[in-house]
């Protein structure tokens, strides 16, 4: 594994135990300049993976809680009046920032979100006549709890599509809810220190253009993609009524930088079909939009996805 | 000679205040102003524009008093603009003895021609507000002094009494249905009690029902008491005599109705079992036995299902249930086969064998398949 992800891995198990699927996860967003939408309940220590990354890193984190009242201006930022000198001024929102915690975000209504989702496309923000664009990195990891469903505005399928991987965070294992337990209680957390410089960073994003990735497994990914679409094509005849809308381009981009990535943070130096497997659920999970009688035979696109993999012939 | 001065003197009284205000007159004229408690004092009030270069509106009403209630008679508006002319007539009912004071509000609402084209340019969907300015005007109240009555006075008018009666014999508990009608002018006829209360007598009664018809000098009521009462023997409902006083006679008088005996007959005991209703039962009623019996069986199916749920879980925990997945593993016939299934799973379980199975296909490395398996299979066992 490279030395700099090493030592920045080691640094954030200071301070969160476990949960590698989460940190593998930004991990991959960050050197991909992509979005991961995390969905878990709450108390597994989204907020403080963000924080101990931006410290370790040096970077700016800051966090919105999503709620019903939420307008555009509360997070893209507004013009202010000043009436000392009878002018206007650019009062900055905190999606101004490289790593943003939009916790619960189907709490907002749907005019905040879209405002936040063009920010992540964009990578700029427009308040009144001026643009400002967005430094770089920026990441931002949202987050929806699973349980409470009631007075949520679900993500349409087209804004899902903006968010490179949705991670499924779990509970700890339970010797690592002990370490917890026991680290919270003696406050025994050590400081995190900057391992890593935004220039280290930009270098890292770089090393993954030299990531190798055989033409084979280009078009295994583009089948895998394909598949989707197109179940009864690779013999998935049982797939076909429970897909109604296959992934779209976006997904099989994303689903080649996040194999890359993947095999670059396991310090290999060309992604094999493992590499692919390991971030395809994370990357396709939210982009398949099931049909009403998958769902009502309570089949979730993991699943799908499972059976895609076992079936095509791996190169 | 007392009173026929206060006659001649309610008479011809007359509460007339001119008010010579720039553009408008008023009077207020009431027939009296030392009225009896409850006696109706009929109070006529003329609005006159006298400016006819503006245009002008007026709101009048008598406020609200614990001390009186207010009856409108008649109301004549011309509101023919320049010269508006309204005429109101109320009936005043002093509610308490002494001095009353019966206040007023009158507004001014002064406009001229072209606001009132404009308002009327809107329509329904663009309604235009009459643009106005409002000036409330000052009127004195109008003092009464109220005489009080004799005590146990009931009713306060000129009232006439009719009852009827559809039979003096009845049978034991049968209702016997009695109407009383009071109607004249005067104060509402509304008496609360009007049947004396008497033992051994059932009385079925409700509130009457009161009719209202209005004249140019006075309010017609008619109250209609509908009512019944029964007894299990003979009885005599006590004479009824309802106080009254006449304020225009100025003298109490008596509405009465004479007392009345009733006979009742008593049925013998064997009539008064309902055979109609509840007739003596053809057979015995058994269904119970039914309804225990199934409620009997519901209880020991559901007993002996939860035994028989419990026994299920007991063998079914002691079979073995192969993994699906194990069977896929072990079923895989090459390592090509085996990484593609050990893949789908998405599980960090499996990341060694994965590797194992990739360094075979890829960089020639040497495995046992039947290990890779056996430890893949292992793992699934693993808590």
């Amino acid at each position: 594994m490279n030395h700099k992800i090493l030592a920045l891995k080691k640094e954030l198990s200071k301070a969160v135990i476990g949960q590698e699927n989460m940190i593998d996860g930004l991990l991959i967003g960050l050197l991909c300049d992509g979005h991961i939408l995390v969905e878990g309940v709450p108390g597994l220590a989204k907020t403080t993976t963000i924080d101990a990354l931006s410290k370790a890193i040096g970077l700016d984190a800051k966090r919105i809680q999503f709620t019903p009242d939420l307008l555009p201006s509360d997070i893209i930022g507004a013009q202010i009046y000043n009436p000392q000198d009878h002018s206007f001024s650019i009062k900055k929102g905190p999606l101004f920032t490289h790593l943003l915690l939009a916790d619960e975000i189907n709490r907002a209504p749907a005019k905040v979100q879209s405002a936040l989702l063009e920010a992540m496309q964009e990578r700029q923000i427009t308040i009144a006549d001026e643009t400002f664009k967005l430094d770089k990195p920026f990441l931002v990891m949202a987050t929806q709890n699973p349980i409470e469903q009631e007075g949520v505005y679900a993500l349409p399928e087209a804004q899902l599509d903006r968010f490179m991987m949705k991670i499924v965070v779990k509970h700890n294992a339970e010797d690592e809810e002990l370490t917890i337990m026991r680290k919270v209680a003696n406050q025994s957390f050590e400081e995190i220190q900057t391992v890593l410089s935004l220039e280290a960073l930009q270098e890292l994003q770089e090393a993954l253009k030299d990531i190798h990735i055989d033409e084979a497994l280009e078009r295994y990914m583009i089948q895998l993609i394909a598949a989707t679409r197109e179940p009864v094509r690779f013999g998935l005849e049982a797939l076909e009524p429970l897909i109604m809308f296959g992934v779209s381009p976006r997904a099989s981009i994303d689903l080649y930088k996040a194999s890359k990535a993947h095999a670059f943070l396991k310090g290999k130096t060309f992604v094999s079909p493992s590499d692919i497997a390991s971030v395809i659920h994370k990357v396709l999970r939210h982009r398949i939009v099931l049909s009403y009688e998958a769902r009502a035979k309570g089949i979730q696109s993991d699943e799908i996805i499972t059976k895609i993999i076992e079936t095509l012939p791996i190169p | 000679m007392k009173y026929s001065l206060g006659k001649i003197v309610l008479s011809i009284f007359m509460l007339c205040i001119v008010l010579q205000a720039e553009d408008f007159t008023y009077t207020m004229h009431t027939n009296t102003k030392t009225p009896y408690l409850k006696e109706s004092v009929l109070l006529d009030i003329d609005i006159n524009q006298t400016n006819p270069n503006v245009v002008l509106f007026f709101q009048f009403h008598i406020l609200k008093s614990d001390a009186y209630s207010i009856e409108q008679l008649s109301s004549k508006q011309d509101h023919t603009l320049h010269q508006t002319k309204i005429h109101y007539r109320y009936l005043i009912y002093p509610l308490k003895t002494g001095e009353v004071h019966v206040s007023f509000s009158l507004i001014k609402r002064e406009t001229n021609d072209a606001s009132v084209a404009y308002s009327f340019s809107g329509d329904r969907d663009d309604f235009k507000k009459l643009e106005t300015i409002d000036t409330p005007i000052f009127i004195s109240p109008l003092i009464l002094q109220v005489k009080p009555l004799a005590k146990h006075t009931q009713l306060i008018g000129d009232f006439n009494l009719t009852y009827h009666l559809k039979k003096i014999e009845a049978a034991a508990y049968e209702p016997i249905p009695m109407q009383i009608i009071i109607k004249g002018m005067g104060y509402v006829p509304m008496i609360e009690h009007i049947l004396p209360k008497e033992e051994n007598i059932t009385y079925f009664t409700h509130p009457p029902e009161i009719k209202k018809t209005i004249h140019p000098d006075g309010i017609q009521y008619t109250a209609i008491y509908t009512m019944a009462f029964s007894s299990a023997k003979s009885f005599t409902l006590p004479a009824i005599n309802l106080q009254a006083f006449s304020p225009s006679m100025h003298k109490p008088y008596v509405l009465h109705i004479p007392s009345n005996h009733f006979t009742v007959k008593s049925p013998p005991n064997t009539q008064l079992v309902d055979t109609v209703d509840m007739p003596k039962p053809l057979s015995y009623d058994f269904s119970w036995i039914k309804t225990f019996f199934i409620y009997l069986i519901v209880f020991i199916s559901g007993y002996f299902t939860a035994i028989a749920i419990q026994q299920k879980k007991v063998f079914s925990t002691k079979k073995t249930i192969p993994h699906p997945l194990k069977e896929k593993i072990q079923k895989s016939p090459d390592a090509k086969r085996l990484l593609q299934l050990l893949m789908a799973q998405n599980n960090p379980l499996f990341s060694t064998n994965i590797s194992y199975l990739e360094d075979s296909l890829y960089t020639d490395a040497k495995i046992n398949l039947n290990k890779v398996k056996k430890e893949a299979m292992e793992k699934l066992d693993e808590p």
